[in-house]
């Protein structure tokens, strides 16, 4: 065991020399490389943590658009709603208005037709009437049922309180209107019996065939008559009441 | 046989000789350097470097964090004095196994010139830190009565450093050779497996023993002289 300072010597430049290769080709860069990666990685969580402060700030401002459009798309759909119940309603209105004026003028329609049926009606009643009269009373009185017409007339004339006769006294011509053409006995039987009361009386006959088999006197704008027409009318009265389906 | 690689000389001139030790010492130097030298050569920033790049990475990093948990001070002023102690005993201790390689650390010069390196490193550093006045003056701590003890114990220091080294390494090759003459087959290699492990053991007892000195030496400095300065304010 000995030591040869010459070698020790040699030995201690060798690690000097050793030390500064190192220093110059291993420690001085790995460690500037590795201090630089730690400025790059802290660079990087720096900027991640910006971008993540981004994407919340980001996601926050996406959530608040998103439940602001959420409140409109409510607001839109409840208006659309009210507006759809209101539009709905305003066309049932419609229709049942419309349906109501239907329904006006199938009644009127209905009111039409049953006048028009009750005056066929009446027509035919009257013609039956009167046939069933003429023939009851020619078979009964052997009269016809015009002379029936006219002694009813007379009568009633005859019959007329005085007041009456005398407001058929203030005019000077009266007019007999017949539903049928009187015979020549008639007429003068008629004309005497005016004449009775007031002689001086112009006379005139008109055949009036509306005048349901009836006779009729006009004189200073007043008429006295006798038809069938009265009881027709009592008649058509009692079965519009009883027809079915009546217009109130 | 030749255990002392002082011995073995190559070549001589005028009283230089060039021994086996220098041999070594120079290859182990160039295998460092060339090593570290084509590792830094491309060196990337990203967090994806090359495959020899890391392990030299990995490698400051233990050695850093060994430094720094020793020390608790920064550990780059004492990176690459004590890391280039522990690089260097490292690889000559493991370049034991290679046939003909004759390790620099069996020559007790070797391990004298280590030794004799940090001898002077504890009180470069120490005057670093604190100053040359200061230094010198913990050598009358606590009376002037102590310094001849506490210059006997900084040689004394510095001797164990190097014959720890040189007895760990020369007997672990002492060992292999006896054993080799011995039992040819097999237990010489589990010999050498086991001088890698104390190869290994001895160059990271080495390099943290120094780097106590060093540190213990410019800590208590630092504290005394930070102490004073309380005092006088």
């Amino acid at each position: 065991m000995q030591v040869d300072w010459l070698t020790v010597a040699a030995q201690i430049v060798n690690f000097l020399i050793l030390i500064a290769l190192l220093k110059r080709f291993l420690y001085r860069p790995i460690v500037s490389t590795m201090e630089a990666r730690q400025r790059y990685i802290e660079s990087q969580l720096a900027q991640a943590r910006e971008l993540k402060r981004q994407g919340e700030h980001l996601t926050a401002t996406y959530r608040d658009k998103l439940e602001s459009l959420e409140r409109e798309r409510q607001s839109l759909l409840e208006q659309a709603k009210r507006e759809v119940e209101s539009e709905r309603q305003a066309l049932l209105d419609k229709v049942r208005l419309e349906v109501e004026q239907k329904r006006l003028e199938w009644l009127q329609d209905l009111a039409r037709e049953q006048a028009v049926l009750l005056r066929e009606l009446k027509s035919l009643l009257a013609e039956q009437l009167v046939d069933l009269g003429r023939r009851a009373f020619a078979d009964l009185a052997a009269k016809t049922l015009e002379q029936c017409v006219i002694d009813a007339f007379l009568e009633r004339l005859n019959t007329l309180p005085d007041d009456k006769k005398a407001l058929l006294r203030t005019g000077d011509r009266c007019q007999v209107m017949t539903a049928f053409p009187l015979e020549t006995d008639d007429r003068i039987k008629i004309e005497r019996t005016l004449k009775s009361f007031d002689p001086s009386l112009d006379i005139s006959f008109e055949c009036r065939p509306e005048l349901i088999c009836g006779i009729a006197l006009e004189a200073d704008d007043r008429i006295w008559h006798w038809d069938l027409a009265s009881y027709l009318e009592e008649l058509e009265t009692t079965l519009s009441r009883v027809l079915p389906g009546s217009v109130p | 046989m030749q255990f002392n690689p002082d011995q073995i000389v190559y070549w001589s001139l005028a009283g230089f000789k060039l021994t086996a030790t220098l041999v070594s010492t120079w290859m182990v130097m160039a295998l460092l350097v060339l090593g570290s030298w084509l590792a830094t050569r491309r060196l990337t920033v990203t967090v994806r470097p090359g495959r020899w790049q890391n392990f030299l990475e990995a490698l400051v990093s233990v050695i850093r964090g060994q430094i720094r948990d020793v020390t608790h001070q920064d550990p780059d002023k004492h990176l690459w004095f004590v890391g280039t102690l522990f690089l260097f005993i490292a690889l000559s201790n493991l370049l034991v196994i290679v046939p003909g390689f004759h390790p620099p650390m069996a020559s007790l010069s070797t391990t004298t010139a280590l030794a004799l390196c940090v001898f002077v490193a504890v009180p470069v550093y120490g005057i670093g830190e604190v100053g040359l006045k200061n230094y010198l003056r913990q050598y009358l701590e606590p009376t002037p009565l102590m310094l001849p003890f506490n210059v006997i114990g900084e040689f004394s220091r510095t001797l164990a450093l190097a014959v720890r080294l040189y007895g760990n390494i020369m007997s672990g090759a002492v060992i292999g050779a006896v054993l080799i003459t011995l039992v040819p087959f097999f237990f010489p290699i589990v010999m050498q497996l086991l001088g890698l492990l104390t190869g290994f053991i001895q160059a990271y007892i080495f390099a943290i023993l120094a780097l106590v000195y060093i540190a213990s030496a410019s800590v208590v400095q630092r504290e005394r002289l930070e102490k004073q300065q309380m005092e006088e304010m």
